[in-house]
């Protein structure tokens, strides 16, 4: 038998056999399913800084565990630093709460200091300079969660103006992973909640929710905190 | 052969009928703007231009306590607000945020409404996302899903359509830019 005759045969049985038929489609959308995917992780080690055993490895919290060190300064009037901490704390557990979730977050403790527009300044060399424990290198506080009470850490950082109440709907909160270890790990990031956002307990929400959506972008898109 | 109507008659048949006309007047039709931000975005914008970006650059910590930069050249083709058409335009952006996704690409043209420069030097997109468009190889702003309420003002677009983007003429844009401005 030919193999033109063997799909001949193929067509024929699916025409005459709606069984057969019905058989056929279920069989294949068992097999494409195995091959979709909602998405994949953001972070992957390359080839030219990770170590070599690492290539292709999604990056990962170290342990799935994020050590997290908030502001000393308040968040706002309405949320002065304890009830800032309960707002990250609270935050993150959207995230960690998920059934699926392999992280978790921890509150190692507090920054050095209160984190403000007049410690994020530009140097004669036109070189930026903050806080030695939010900078890139600081992976002793792997993440610093900055309470920016008069939005000017957010002014500095996007832009004058950026961080007026106004703009909350795209500035309330955001952030970046700014180190990655060698070995395949996330070694440090930040997080700029802007307290021009966080003014009333009706804003809570929408704080948590910006806080979610700028974690979605560091990692679950990812997938990486998810088993 | 009846007698013409007398002059007062005649104009009072015509007030009349003038009268009745006028109610039945369609209304103006509403204009949506634009691009529904587009007030917002230009009364904070210290940058509006349209153009192609020439280079990509990222500026390393001269020492351990500075942080990372992007360095990122335009080439303005439309000057509207803070700078002007032909000429290079040089911006930073803080680093971090290209791992959130604001990033550029050489060759890429581009519509951007840009923060007024902060006490850093730093700048970046007004609203986020609200401020970037993608432009096309004729020269039309696309405007994405999530950019949306967006229009030509001429042509509303039925809600249930859900168009998956739209195309704005640059003069389209820039009659919306003028009222938004002046307003």
């Amino acid at each position: 038998m030919t193999h033109s005759s063997s799909v001949g045969d193929l067509e024929l049985w699916g025409r005459t056999h709606p069984f057969f038929r019905l058989l056929l489609i279920i069989a294949l959308i068992i097999a494409l399913v195995r091959l979709a995917q909602a998405g994949g992780p953001k972070y992957i080690a390359g080839v030219s800084y990770f170590n070599s055993g690492t290539v292709g490895t999604p990056l990962t919290w170290p342990g799935g565990v994020i050590n997290y060190y908030t502001d000393q300064g308040d968040l706002s009037s309405f949320f002065p630093g304890p009830s800032a901490d309960a707002l990250v704390a609270d935050s993150f557990s959207q995230w960690t709460s998920v059934s699926t979730a392999a992280i978790s977050a921890v509150h190692s403790g507090q920054l050095a200091e209160n984190v403000s527009g007049a410690n994020v300044y530009e140097n004669p060399d036109g070189s930026i300079s903050m806080p030695a424990d939010i900078q890139p290198s600081a992976t002793g506080t792997p993440l610093g969660v900055v309470y920016d009470e008069d939005g000017s850490v957010t002014d500095a950082f996007l832009g004058q103006g950026a961080g007026d109440e106004s703009e909350c709907f795209s500035n309330a909160v955001f952030g970046w992973i700014d180190n990655f270890a060698t070995d395949a790990y996330f070694a440090h990031a930040l997080v700029v909640i802007n307290g021009n956002c966080a003014q009333t307990s009706s804003q809570q929400n929408d704080v948590e929710y910006r806080w979610c959506a700028c974690w979605g972008e560091f990692w679950d898109s990812t997938g990486a905190g998810e088993r | 052969m009846p007698a013409p109507l007398p002059r007062f008659l005649t104009a009072c048949l015509i007030f009349f009928l003038a009268s009745m006309a006028a109610p039945a007047e369609l209304p103006r039709p509403v204009e949506r703007p634009a691009i529904p931000k587009i007030h917002s975005l230009a009364h904070k914008a210290g940058y509006i231009f349209s153009g192609t970006v020439k280079s990509v650059e990222r500026i390393a910590p001269n020492n351990a306590s500075s942080v990372p930069v992007m360095r990122i050249t335009f080439q303005v083709d439309k000057g509207y607000v803070g700078v002007r058409s032909g000429q290079q335009l040089v911006i930073h952006e803080c680093a971090g945020l290209w791992q959130s996704g604001e990033s550029y690409r050489r060759g890429e043209k581009v519509l951007l409404f840009l923060y007024p420069l902060s006490k850093l030097g730093l700048t970046s997109p007004v609203g986020g996302m609200s401020g970037r468009f993608a432009m096309d190889r004729g020269g039309r702003i696309v405007i994405l899903p999530g950019q949306m309420g967006i229009g030509p003002s001429h042509t509303p677009t039925p809600v249930e359509e859900a168009p998956t983007r739209i195309l704005l003429r640059p003069e389209d844009f820039v009659r919306a830019l003028r009222a938004a401005l002046e307003n």
